[in-house]
């Protein structure tokens, strides 16, 4: 045994070259997996983002939108009643004078408070011009109408809710077995002759009876919506 | 800082303070088998190092081996298993062998390597640290001394008994 033997012991066990070539290798390694480990922290990251935003879009996208079964179904009427005709004077003011000539000492007109519904949708162009109580309507007992009135300052356009508590507001449209629509899961039934329009439903134990007059689809719509919430 | 240029620092680094960094991880080791490893890991801090476009002087490699030689025994429990023949080196020996090879005194040479490794392993780690600085480093026993820190006689008497019974040894595992 030499001396030379031992030093090539030394040199092959703690192998200089093999050293070196090893950092290199761990090196190397290191920057690939230096890369990969950002690019996979920032695939989490945006992913995590990504659904962070969708939770809070769904959650608030639930709290904003309102549900709304709504299927509309407007019909057609043959005829109407020429009391509620196109004139401009004439239809929506045929209740009133039909009433006023009424001999049942009973009737009486009453505005001492408002009985305008709140938070609905009416035309812009429109403004109040009636906001009564009807009571004994019809000569019925308790039968309490409420009638409110819009108009454009022109009055060419009209809008009219009238709402009882006690019974289905009369009316006397032609149309046989009308198709009913559904707004908010209240089921309304739509009628439209010419530029007039007119819906009946009952919602929250209240009678309603809109109509319209040069109101459009649209904002008549826009209008039984606002009424019938959820 | 390029790639290249990375790299020829690194180089000239390691050329320039292996043989002291060798020399100071082999004389605060605990076992002369753990060398090899903490050198990798000081050499590639300093590649790092070098990456982050650091200053890295002889001075600053001394400063990382002496924590990384802490790192390395800071768990009790660091345990390594030694293959006695690397399956590495069996690859070698299949794709490289040339035509004068000759194997009888190859497997000798070889087999008194492991032999004599393996005998350095069993002893007192002082030992081998002597061995590796006399044999390896070509230092003197003055310069050992001072390194390891005890006497000129305690270095002789060391480093001369143990070749005696390695002597023997050998022999006797010859013989065997």
């Amino acid at each position: 045994m030499s001396n030379k033997t031992i030093k090539n012991i030394f040199n092959e066990k703690i192998d200089k070259k093999e050293i070196y070539n090893n950092v290199l290798n761990k090196s190397n390694k290191n920057n690939h997996l230096l890369i990969v480990s950002i690019v996979t922290a920032t695939i989490i990251i945006f992913c995590l983002i990504i659904s962070i935003n969708s939770d809070i879009y769904t959650k608030y996208s639930h709290v904003k939108t309102v549900h709304d079964e709504s299927s509309i179904n407007i019909n057609q009427v043959e005829n109407i009643d020429i009391e509620y005709s196109t004139s401009s004077n004439e239809g929506l003011y045929t209740f009133d004078i039909e009433y006023k000539n009424e001999n049942n000492v009973n009737t009486s007109y009453s505005k001492k408070e408002s009985y305008t519904i709140q938070d609905i949708e009416i035309p812009s162009d429109l403004i109040l011009v009636t906001d009564k109580k009807i009571d004994n309507y019809n000569n019925i007992k308790n039968n309490t109408i409420y009638e409110i009135e819009y108009k454009n300052k022109t009055n060419s356009r009209k809008l009219k809710i009238i709402y009882s508590e006690f019974s289905e507001i009369i009316d006397d449209y032609q149309s046989s077995n009308p198709s009913k629509s559904k707004i908010n899961n209240t089921e309304i039934t739509l009628l439209k002759y010419e530029n007039t329009y007119r819906a009946l439903f009952e919602y929250k134990n209240k009678y309603y009876r809109i109509e319209s007059f040069d109101i459009t689809e649209e904002e008549f719509i826009t209008l039984i919506k606002s009424i019938i919430k959820e | 800082m390029a790639k290249n240029e990375t790299l020829n620092k690194f180089d000239s680094l390691y050329k320039n303070t292996y043989n002291d960094i060798s020399k100071y991880v082999v004389c605060n080791c605990n076992n002369i088998e753990d060398v090899k490893d903490i050198l990798q890991n000081i050499y590639i801090e300093v590649f790092k190092s070098l990456n982050k476009n650091t200053k890295v002087t002889k001075q600053y490699i001394l400063g990382i081996a002496k924590n990384k030689v802490k790192d390395y025994y800071r768990f009790a429990y660091k345990y390594k298993i030694v293959s006695f023949f690397s399956s590495k080196e069996n690859m070698d020996l299949e794709e490289s062998i040339p035509d004068n090879f000759n194997l009888e005194e190859y497997t000798s040479k070889k087999y008194d390597t492991e032999l004599i490794w393996k005998y350095l392993k069993k002893k007192k780690v002082i030992i081998s640290k002597i061995f590796y600085l006399y044999f390896k480093l070509d230092l003197t026993i003055k310069e050992i001394s001072s390194y390891l820190n005890i006497t000129e006689s305690n270095t002789k008497h060391y480093l001369y008994r143990t070749l005696k019974e390695l002597n023997k040894y050998l022999e006797s595992e010859g013989d065997n």
